[in-house]
């Protein structure tokens, strides 16, 4: 029976790890899809701590209560990403930042976070050796492509 | 050193680990959480290190299987679980993301067939990496922004990470501790006893019977015991869904020698046997006998999401147009 606890024990933490990995998601990323994501994966520590309490009581309300879990949050996916791709038709990206300045008409605008500048990212193009001989040049050619 | 120092650092040893454990794992999270600067392979090695130890210290507070390969099976898949869902909040781009939380599906699901949740496991693969995962993976395609465009923002400066690492953090420790609490694991073992001396009593006629839980409820009419019981026998089984009087006698006494103090009115017992192997058909028969209106209700509800997302995602301007051509 203390095997039982074992159990509990450790499927509760995993439960916990799994929900503070996908609460520090939603905290931390600006796209709306990773954010939802994010979310699903809090279920998904629920569900593994509410399969662990139904195992350790001897009975089934945990597990009832996952297949509603997953049967809202599959209802919640179809519904959110429907608004996620009108959003994305309105102001053309996925931030949510786009979004901090929704309201209704007529209310002062309130921005707690200034959308800050992107930072340049320095881009990195492969390049290749040259290897082998080089072709001699046809100079028609060169011209037909200078002006491709 | 005299004792007394050595006591005090002894009791001063659990604590350090707690914050030793907290400090690994944040500083893992914010290590490996994106941000303006492009992650070196270096710091992703350098966090995940961090990370493992964090986990190690975090998982030896809690006691081990006594079988060795449930224990080995628990750990790959709990480790691979974990990596694959930091590996999903961290990643840069959404499709990444998304194929790594599918990952770290199938480690959730892995584990809950472990635990013997068998309907749940399939449940998981099919709905969630089946349906909700590619859904993701076709809003990312069709909401392609127009352009040379970041999916993701970068530049969203240092204090949300630090600050949302150190939260999650917080959160897990303080749930560790609440799990490992002493009080918890005294109660356990009361409990584990109280359950032997039930089940002592039970095995007298009904061999195959095995006590998994026993809770004490005040109703109107006295203080009540509740028993839930596996019975592998399928004759035990119907014996004890009318237990003789006397059955019902020796089980009120054996509570009542576990709880002295309180008096015990009556003993209901409940078949329930979560780790059975008709396990599907079992939830089956308990979702669509007690939870049936609430299944009905869920039903609903996904048939009402459907049309909402139908809604939603129909342009508004082409149902105008088609409107006002009829």
């Amino acid at each position: 029976m203390s095997e039982e606890f074992a159990w509990l024990q450790n499927y509760l933490l995993l439960g916990t790890v799994l929900f503070a990995l996908g609460l520090t998601g939603f905290l931390v990323r600006r796209n709306l899809i990773v954010m939802f994501l994010c979310a699903e994966m809090m279920l998904q520590g629920v569900s593994l701590s509410l399969v662990a309490w139904g195992r350790f009581h001897g009975n089934w309300a945990g597990q009832s209560l996952v297949v509603f879990v997953i049967t809202v949050a599959a209802c919640e996916a179809g519904i959110a990403l429907a608004l996620v791709l009108m959003l994305c038709r309105r102001t053309g990206n996925l931030d949510v930042t786009s979004w901090q300045t929704l309201r209704e008409d007529g209310t002062r605008p309130f921005v707690d976070n200034e959308v800050p500048e992107e930072a340049a990212v320095e881009e990195h193009w492969p390049s290749l050796t040259p290897a082998g001989v080089e072709p001699a040049a046809d100079p028609t050619e060169e011209w037909y492509r200078s002006h491709v | 050193m005299d004792s007394s120092s050595v006591e005090y650092l002894l009791a001063w040893l659990p604590g350090a680990k707690v914050t030793m454990t907290g400090v690994c794992l944040a500083v893992s999270l914010w290590l490996t959480l994106p941000r303006g600067i492009r992650p070196t392979t270096r710091r992703k090695v350098v966090a995940s290190l961090f990370g493992l130890v964090g986990l190690v210290l975090l998982w030896s507070t809690v006691p081990r299987y006594s079988t060795m390969t449930i224990q080995t099976g628990f750990t790959i898949f709990a480790v691979y679980t974990v990596f694959s869902s930091a590996a999903a909040i961290t990643s840069r781009s959404p499709v990444y993301c998304a194929i790594w939380f599918a990952a770290s599906l199938l480690g959730v699901a892995i584990l809950l067939l472990l635990q013997g949740a068998q309907f749940l496991g399939i449940a998981t693969i099919a709905v969630y990496a089946g349906a909700i995962v590619v859904t993701f993976l076709f809003v990312l395609m069709l909401a392609q922004p127009a352009g040379h465009s970041f999916y993701d923002r970068i530049s969203w400066g240092a204090a949300p990470p630090f600050v949302a690492s150190v939260t999650a953090v917080f959160f897990t420790v303080i749930v560790a501790a609440a799990v490992t609490d002493p009080h918890a694991v005294q109660w356990q073992q009361a409990q584990t006893e109280r359950l032997e001396a039930v089940n002592g009593v039970l095995q007298r006629s009904l061999s195959t019977a095995d006590v998994r839980n026993l809770r004490i409820q005040q109703y109107a009419d006295g203080k009540v015991a509740h028993l839930e019981v596996a019975v592998q026998d399928v004759e035990q089984r119907a014996k004890l869904r009318q237990p003789t009087e006397q059955l019902q006698r020796e089980l009120i006494a054996s509570v009542a020698q576990s709880f002295p103090t309180m008096d015990i009115h009556r003993v209901e017992i409940s078949l329930n046997d979560v780790r059975t192997p008709y396990h599907t058909a079992s939830l089956g028969s308990r979702l669509f006998s007690r939870n049936l209106v609430a299944i009905q209700a869920s039903g609903a509800l996904l048939m009402a999401a459907l049309v909402g997302a139908v809604a939603i995602a129909a342009r508004s301007g082409e149902l105008e147009t088609k409107r006002g051509v009829a």
